[in-house]
């Protein structure tokens, strides 16, 4: 081959290459969420497009949406409008990638915020500006294994730890087994994987005990807490794993295959998202549903769900206290977005986040019809549809009441809010394993809580 | 020297072990890709009600399915088509700009080549969660996002190190004479290089191809940076997505595990003569 | 030019610049995509710059590399990481070693082994995490295997021991390891493969002639030949194992505790969760560093024995 040749062909390919690689720009809004059912979003995306006559360009980012997000912002990458959690709104308020919605002008705000419930309505609002709609919110709640309950003489789950001591200990020794023949070794399973979201279990025993972890301005108030709540939850944690042995070690490992773990028959108490019990309660999924409906001789195709597992308020340290945890998940205008555009990409935030153009919560309805997703509005919680489909699976009035006193992470707005995630978790972890105790673990904790507010004030 | 039947017997007999060793662990996964998503979490490895509706999710492009999970693998023949467009790429990159620099590490004794050597070895260890965001800023600045190239160019940067100290060894154990009379005949250097040198080397440009292209084909932090829609997203990726929508069954994830791993298996199985022939070729020299 | 080139003919200063240019395109590559993010990395780590406080970019110097050294964290990854790093190493030559040898004997069936052990390097990395949480996991492959086993144990020697699978900090960590291993076998395993296939036949044969043992024919002839590779590996294994990040990511996140806390994670954690890069920064750069240094270890170790050219 001629030199020449060589160097001419190179070149071209090179160009080639790179001339008809890059994907052109779609017009519209630019929208992006994380990879849950990006079909079902499209789908909800497409009847937005039809009522308004506004493109929309739709993106499911792949991988650690967080992760994923944070190039795409430093880089400036066109977008317009996008997921948010709850648990990264404050730190990327601070870093000045969200944009707020109360300030465009020409636009119509028509939001009745008092449909929308306190700790959803707080997750979405920072320092008074507001920033979000919800695009889904859901409560952690406790649920029990009926059945199980009822072959080891119990009726239903206790409302204080130290009952549910007592009956769990004695629902592993009445030698229950599951559907495939596995023994019963540890009736309640909870979640304390380290995830930047995760360790709900913890927050949402504290709240059920009503206990105070920060004041209002975010000061640490454990180990010190009202009769010191915070410490003798972490202790029966403790005990529960190490000493009675009914808390499922696993706990520590496991994330949502809580719901297949449960679903499978290994453990008769839990600690879940509310949506999993939906997933739970369905035969197609759940071995244990599924033996139950055998076992009363219910053909496949004429009934989905069983109540098997039913829902109880989250166990206290005391009859008489009541509280959980909630978390939102919403929708927010980028920094960077288009000033062209904003006036359209918060329609489109308004329609999936709020009411459509017939002035119905029309998404959120939809995604719970279809996934048990929960929802931000109060007045759904009254709508006849929703709940004979919520009957099939739960318990409507216990749902009621969680959403209402149902709280966010206490310090979800402080800036430091990620390191202390990242601090906390592996400490309380430690905890758990018995390589430091409660007390210890609570003190570290409150002195990098200290650290945090004075780096950050 | 035929060794005896008891040496014969344990020589089998450790071989199956290895053999079970490097297949077992991914077996697990095979049979899970047969279950029904209730039988996931149960004991037995062997599924009781064995079905494909997993794999059929794969390659239903029309059915709306309202399986949690299905929108996702019906992204999959799309992403097999962009990990195959990439790996061929990064195969060429490798062989092509591999061979040259190799040749001229081999041929040609100047003092920087071992600092070059080093040069190539240094950036393989490099962390990639160190220079990821800058990268990704380089990517971007030449608007290559989500583009093949984009992902084309890292897969070769962590590959060309490998690629060059095998072709480099490989070549040196070529004797000088060949080119030598080629050149003698009125053959450029380069002319030279394509077309006497460069057929003798088949076996270890094999190798580096074959071994270039599964690295590209399993690599994924770089591949899930770089893209974000189906464009160029590639098979790795999308079982990414997987992993991170927590509400899919793993039966779901562990038949795109299967499917994504025929292909490299099939090469494997293929060229593992040649792939063996050319790294020992490399070694001896 | 002429310094550059000092007393050389025109036919080597040709060849040089020939040799230069046929490189260019591999160090342009590289260069541009790996060693200038390189060169902003280095710029970002002598500044505090965390993504919280965007306007905040001050220079510091040093000042990110004091901290993290004088910190408990980094010291503890590290120690972690040199655990994970040795036991990976061995454990990747050893197996590796006794399959390639295996594999290379006269045995049916041996095209077919040969392909099977490139399976577990054709995993794609999530899938893999997933698959060992599957194994080793509570209720997973091996604790149902282990079940009965463990209870007999129990009843005889009155115990009251559980399996706890990723819950454990020791089992945690040497999963990750077995992970990391099994799926880093076949690399070295085609490579060790390849080098005992160069070994001439006739060293054997004459070996064998003059009455040497199979023990004898693998330490004198074998083994000198495998030094070169083995340590080849070694220097690849050790980057991989300084760099595992996505097998920790799948496989434990960390924990529990702070059990798997590799430095690689150590870094993520601080450039991605506490969005501090100009910290992060200085972690990836100790790493490369420590890699680095690792490998001019093992080369200059190559160079003595006389093994490397220049």
């Amino acid at each position: 081959m001629q030199r020449r040749t060589f160097l001419k062909t190179s070149a071209l390919t090179t160009l080639g290459l790179a001339a008809g690689c890059a994907p052109a720009q779609p017009p519209g809004v630019i929208f992006k969420g994380w990879a849950y059912e990006p079909d079902l979003v499209r789908q909800n995306v497409d009847r937005f497009v039809q009522q308004t006559g506004i493109p929309v360009a739709y993106q499911s980012v792949s991988g650690n949406y967080h992760d994923k997000m944070v190039a795409l912002f430093v880089s400036r990458t066109p977008l317009d409008c996008c997921y948010v959690r709850d648990d990264d709104f404050a730190e990327w308020v601070e870093a000045g990638w969200l944009r707020p919605y109360d300030d465009i002008p020409d636009i119509d705000i028509n939001i009745d915020e008092d449909d929308i419930f306190p700790y959803n309505l707080e997750s979405m609002t920072y320092q008074g500006r507001r920033y979000g709609l919800p695009y889904y919110t859901d409560i952690s709640i406790w649920v029990y294994n009926h059945d199980m309950l009822q072959a080891a003489g119990f009726d239903r789950s206790p409302t204080t730890l130290d009952e549910l001591t007592e009956q769990a200990v004695k629902v592993k020794e009445a030698g229950l087994r599951a559907p495939d023949g596995l023994p019963l070794d540890y009736p309640i399973t909870l979640n304390f994987r380290q995830s930047p979201t995760g360790f709900n279990t913890w927050w949402a025993l504290n709240f059920a005990s009503e206990v105070e972890l920060f004041d209002d301005e975010f000061n640490p108030i454990f180990p010190d807490d009202k009769d010191q709540r915070a410490e003798r939850i972490l202790q029966w944690l403790v005990d529960g794993i190490n000493k009675h042995r009914i808390i499922d070690p696993n706990s520590l490992t496991a994330n949502s295959s809580l719901r297949y773990s449960i679903g499978a028959g290994r453990q008769a108490y839990g600690l879940i998202d509310k949506y999993d019990l939906e997933w739970i309660n369905n035969r197609r999924n759940s071995a244990v549903v599924q033996a139950h409906l055998k076992k009363r001789g219910v053909p496949q195709d004429e009934q989905s769900y069983a109540k098997v597992l039913r829902m109880a308020p989250v166990p206290s340290l005391e009859p008489g206290l009541r509280g959980t945890l909630g978390w939102t998940r919403m929708y927010s205008l980028a920094a960077q977005c288009r000033p062209d555009k904003v006036a359209e990409a918060w329609r489109l935030m308004n329609f999936l986040g709020y009411k459509d153009a017939d002035g119905d919560y029309y998404t959120a309805r939809h995604w719970f019809k279809l996934r048990g997703l929960g929802f931000a509005f109060k007045s759904l919680l009254d709508d006849p549809d929703i709940i004979a489909q919520t009957q099939l699976w739960g318990d409507v009035d216990l749902i009621k009441e969680q959403a209402n006193y149902a709280r966010a992470r206490t310090n979800i707005m402080a800036p430091w809010f990620s390191d202390f995630t990242l601090y906390y978790q592996p400490e309380i972890q430690k905890v758990l394993l018995g390589q430091q105790s409660p007390r210890e673990g609570l003190g570290r904790i409150n002195k990098r809580c200290r650290e945090l507010k004075r780096e950050w004030s | 020297m035929k060794p005896s039947l008891s040496k014969r017997i344990i020589l089998y007999g450790l071989a199956l072990l290895a053999a079970l060793y490097l297949v077992v662990p991914f077996l697990w996964v095979a049979l899970t890709s047969f279950k029904p998503e209730r039988e996931v979490s149960q004991l037995h490895w062997i599924p009781q009600e064995p079905t494909l509706e997993n794999y059929a999710l794969y390659f239903d492009t029309d059915n709306r399915s309202a399986a949690v999970g299905a929108a996702i693998a019906r992204q999959f023949p799309r992403a097999i088509a962009n990990s195959l467009i990439i790996g061929l790429a990064v195969a060429l990159i490798n062989l092509f700009f591999g061979s040259l620099a190799a040749y001229a590490l081999a041929r040609v004794d100047f003092k920087g080549s071992l600092l070059l050597m080093l040069f190539y070895l240094g950036s393989r260890s490099v962390p990639g969660v160190a220079i990821m965001i800058p990268m990704y800023l380089v990517i971007r600045s030449y608007g290559l996002l989500d583009t093949h190239l984009a992902v084309i160019l890292a897969h070769s940067t962590f590959t060309l190190p490998f690629s060059v100290w095998i072709l480099k060894g490989y070549f040196q154990t070529v004797p000088l004479e060949l080119e030598l009379a080629a050149r003698v005949d009125g053959c450029s250097r380069l002319g030279a290089l394509f077309r006497i040198f460069l057929p003798v080397t088949t076996p270890a440009l094999a190798a580096v191809g074959i071994f270039a292209f599964i690295a590209s084909w399993g690599e994924f932090l770089f591949a899930l940076l770089f893209t974000s829609t189906l464009h160029a997203k590639t098979a790795t990726v999308l079982a990414s997505d997987f992993a991170q929508e927590t509400q899919v069954p793993f039966s779901l994830i562990a038949a795109g595990g299967v499917l994504v791993i025929l292909l490299p298996i099939a090469l494997a199985f293929l060229f593992q003569r040649f792939i063996i022939h050319g790294i020992s070729g490399s070694v001896k020299g | 030019m002429r310094r550059l080139f000092g007393s050389m003919t025109t036919q080597e200063r040709r060849d040089h610049i020939f040799a230069a240019l046929l490189n260019l395109p591999a160090i342009g590559l590289i260069c541009a995509l790996i060693l200038y993010p390189v060169g902003i990395s280095l710029w970002i780590s002598l500044h505090r710059y965390n993504l919280r406080r965007p306007e905040v970019f001050d220079f510091i110097g040093l000042g990110n590399y004091i901290e993290v050294l004088s910190g408990r964290d980094f010291w503890h990854s590290l120690q972690i990481t040199l655990y994970f790093t040795a036991m990976s190493v061995f454990l990747v030559i050893l197996i590796a070693l006794g399959i390639a040898l295996l594999f290379n004997q006269d045995i049916r069936g041996r095209g077919l082994l040969r392909s099977l052990l490139l399976v577990p390097w054709a995993v794609p990395g999530v899938v893999n995490g997933l698959m060992w949480l599957g194994l080793f996991g509570k209720y997973g492959a091996f604790d149902t295997m282990l079940r009965d086993l463990v209870a007999l144990t129990n009843a005889l020697l009155g115990l009251e021991i559980d399996y706890l699978g990723m819950a454990s900090p020791v089992i945690a960590l040497n999963a990750a390891i077995t992970a990391h291993v099994w799926r880093s076998v076949p690399f070295a395993g085609i490579v060790f493969l390849a080098a005992l296939q160069a070994i001439p036949s006739e060293q054997y044969d004459a070996a064998q002639v003059d009455g040497a043992s199979d023990w004898n024919g693998f330490r004198f002839i074998t083994l000198p030949w495998l030094l070169q590779p083995i340590m080849v590996v070694a220097i690849f294994e050790t980057m991989n194992s300084f760099r595992a990040f996505d097998l920790i990511f799948t496989l434990t996140g960390g924990g529990p505790g702070d059990s798997t806390y590799v430095i690689a994670w150590q870094t993520y954690k601080e450039a991605f969760a506490r969005l501090d890069f100009g910290r992060a920064n200085a972690y990836s750069y100790l790493i490369t560093l420590i890699t680095m240094g690792l490998s001019i270890f093992y080369i200059r170790l190559l160079h003595r024995r006389g093994e490397v050219q220049g």
